[in-house]
């Protein structure tokens, strides 16, 4: 899968909206530290922490940074109507930029998911996405995206 | 070689022992070697060779192992931390925009604004974002700007274009020509960000309050000029002081606050004229979904005056206020982002009471005092972004009443 599905596929999980634009071959999984005591989430709470509103999980308190795969840009605007998988990801690169004019930070891009993978198995903080095949014995799953819509583990 | 010394506790832990002789292995005696040479036994009928380890050196392998297991996942994830994925400690980024300009008036107005079609840069703007240190961040905005280069200054006999042409000093010839701008320091603080529900600001932000003035910039701003709530700032734009800033999570809610500590207004000076410190905040819900809302509500309150220095006839000097007045805002906001429809509105009341004796003269007219007054002001934008060529034409509809030289009602609308 390459990186503009995954974020497109990942963000429509987030959003609940249907998505079927592509053919997903390879589930998408939410990974944190090993040793992170966090053991699921639901939508609402990954929506919260990926757009940077929210810093802590509910379920420990402990603090969450998010980590994203993707290009070194983002469109700000979609060039096609709403729902579709480009407006998905405006609709998160809208949100970023906003937050930024607000004073707040994106989440913190990697290169690739293996990177991703490297980068949540280092910081107990942190919290990424990735394709399962890409899932290592350094990381906990804590919820999989399957046909869009996040499942727990 | 760290492993293998890490795993050897038990023997260095025992004391020094002279060297132990060979075991010794039972076996046939070994012939003198003057006789003649007897044929050995066959090797059937040696001992047989132990099949594996002991017990006791198999639980010294395994508690290397273990060891050499630890140490290695510990490598991992120092590895994991590699330069390929860094936390930026300093981000420099930015926006620009540039058009094509054209203001449709009646003749006359292009004495004081030019109206012909032109080109134009409308903002740059760059941003030094640090976070040197867990917690820690420090944001600067900086503007770029060309004025006041072609600002036009009306006088009671008619207007001076003002110019910042000079010669540059630093060219190595004398004549090379320059013109020089002003920079914008739009904002200047340090963020502690202790956690979700509370955070520390320091320094000089944009005021807390509405949907324009947080959002700023014109990426994500809808129509092209500012409403009249910005431009006849009805609230200080930007303070100096504290902010405390935090929210919680009700589901798919996000319910938050801002509240600030500052000098107040300070238009006329970077430092308070006076002790007080002025009050403000915002409370605000919002949902962040698949459809976009966000609803709030802003408070300020303060004290605002000049300070002008005298000197008396003996050359004692003396600081006093020509005019001061105590103000207090309330607003309240709403936005929608749908697919792409965008809908934002504003509105906000302040209150203007004045000392007595000590009313800014207003109107532009000769002796005329500015009253006490509530003054009123509120926008509605709606706008729909086209699927093609990034288009997003908007309807903006604005009122604002307060009291004026020609009149105390405004009603604009306008789009693009």
């Amino acid at each position: 899968m390459n990186r503009r599905n995954l974020l497109r596929s990942f963000v429509a999980a987030l959003l609940g909206w249907p998505d079927d634009s592509f053919a997903a071959s390879d589930p998408i999984s939410v990974i944190v530290h090993k040793r992170s005591s966090v053991s699921g989430v639901d939508r609402n709470e990954l929506r919260q922490i990926f757009q940077t509103n929210k810093t802590a999980w509910s379920q420990t308190g402990d603090r969450v940074t998010p980590s994203i795969s993707r290009r070194s840009t983002l469109p700000v605007r979609s060039s096609t109507a709403s729902c579709s998988a480009s407006s998905r990801i405006a609709w998160l690169a809208t949100g970023w930029i906003g937050k930024i004019r607000g004073d707040a930070r994106p989440p913190r891009t990697a290169p690739n998911p293996a990177a991703v993978v490297r980068a949540v198995a280092g910081n107990p903080e942190m919290v990424g996405y990735v394709p399962t095949s890409e899932v290592d014995k350094d990381v906990k799953v804590i919820a999989r995206i399957v046909d869009g819509r996040l499942q727990g583990v | 070689m760290a492993a293998l010394l890490a795993g050897t506790p038990a023997l260095a832990q025992q004391p020094e022992q002279a060297p132990q002789p060979a075991p010794q292995v039972e076996g046939p005696p070994v012939p003198a070697v003057d006789a003649p040479p007897e044929v050995l036994p066959p090797l059937e009928t040696l001992p047989p060779v132990p099949a594996g380890p002991s017990p006791e050196v198999k639980a010294l392998l395994d508690a290397q192992q273990r060891q050499i297991d630890e140490l290695s996942a510990r490598l991992d994830d120092a590895q994991a931390t590699t330069d390929e994925v860094p936390e930026d400690k300093l981000k420099i980024y930015g926006f620009t925009d540039f058009g094509l300009q054209r203001i449709f008036a009646k003749d006359s107005f292009d004495a004081v604004t030019d109206t012909e079609t032109s080109f134009v840069i409308g903002n740059l703007n760059v941003y030094f974002d640090a976070q040197p240190i867990e917690r820690w961040r420090t944001l600067f905005e900086i503007r770029f700007t060309n004025a006041p280069n072609g600002n036009l200054v009306l006088g009671p006999t008619g207007g001076t274009r003002t110019s910042t042409f000079q010669f540059d000093p630093h060219a190595g010839v004398w004549d090379a020509p320059m013109w020089g701008g002003y920079t914008v320091i739009e904002r200047a603080h340090t963020d502690y960000l202790a956690s979700q529900y509370f955070n520390v600001r320091l320094g000089n932000f944009f005021s807390p309050v509405g949907i324009w003035n947080v959002d700023h910039g014109s990426p994500v701003l809808i129509p092209v000029t500012p409403p009249q709530i910005i431009l006849q700032r009805l609230y200080p734009i930007r303070q100096t002081g504290l902010q405390f800033y935090g929210s919680a999570f009700a589901g798919a809610w996000e319910l938050g606050y801002a509240l600030t500590l500052t000098n107040g207004r300070q238009e006329l000076s970077n430092f308070d004229f006076d002790d007080d410190k002025a009050l403000g905040g915002r409370l605000f819900a919002r949902n962040e979904g698949d459809v976009r809302t966000q609803i709030g509500v802003s408070f300020y309150g303060g004290n605002a005056e000049d300070k002008v220095v005298a000197f008396s006839a003996t050359g004692v000097p003396s600081t006093s206020s020509t005019w001061e007045y105590d103000e207090y805002m309330m607003g309240v906001d709403f936005s929608l982002d749908a697919g792409g429809t965008r809908i934002r509105t504003e509105a906000l009341m302040q209150r203007q009471v004045y000392e007595p004796g000590k009313r800014e003269d207003a109107f532009g007219t000769i002796g005329a005092k500015a009253p006490d007054s509530y003054r009123y002001s509120g926008y509605l934008v709606a706008a729909q972004q086209l699927p093609f060529l990034g288009l997003e034409p908007y309807l903006l509809l604005e009122g604002a009443r307060w009291p004026g030289s020609i009149g105390d009602t405004l009603g604009v609308l306008s789009g693009a």
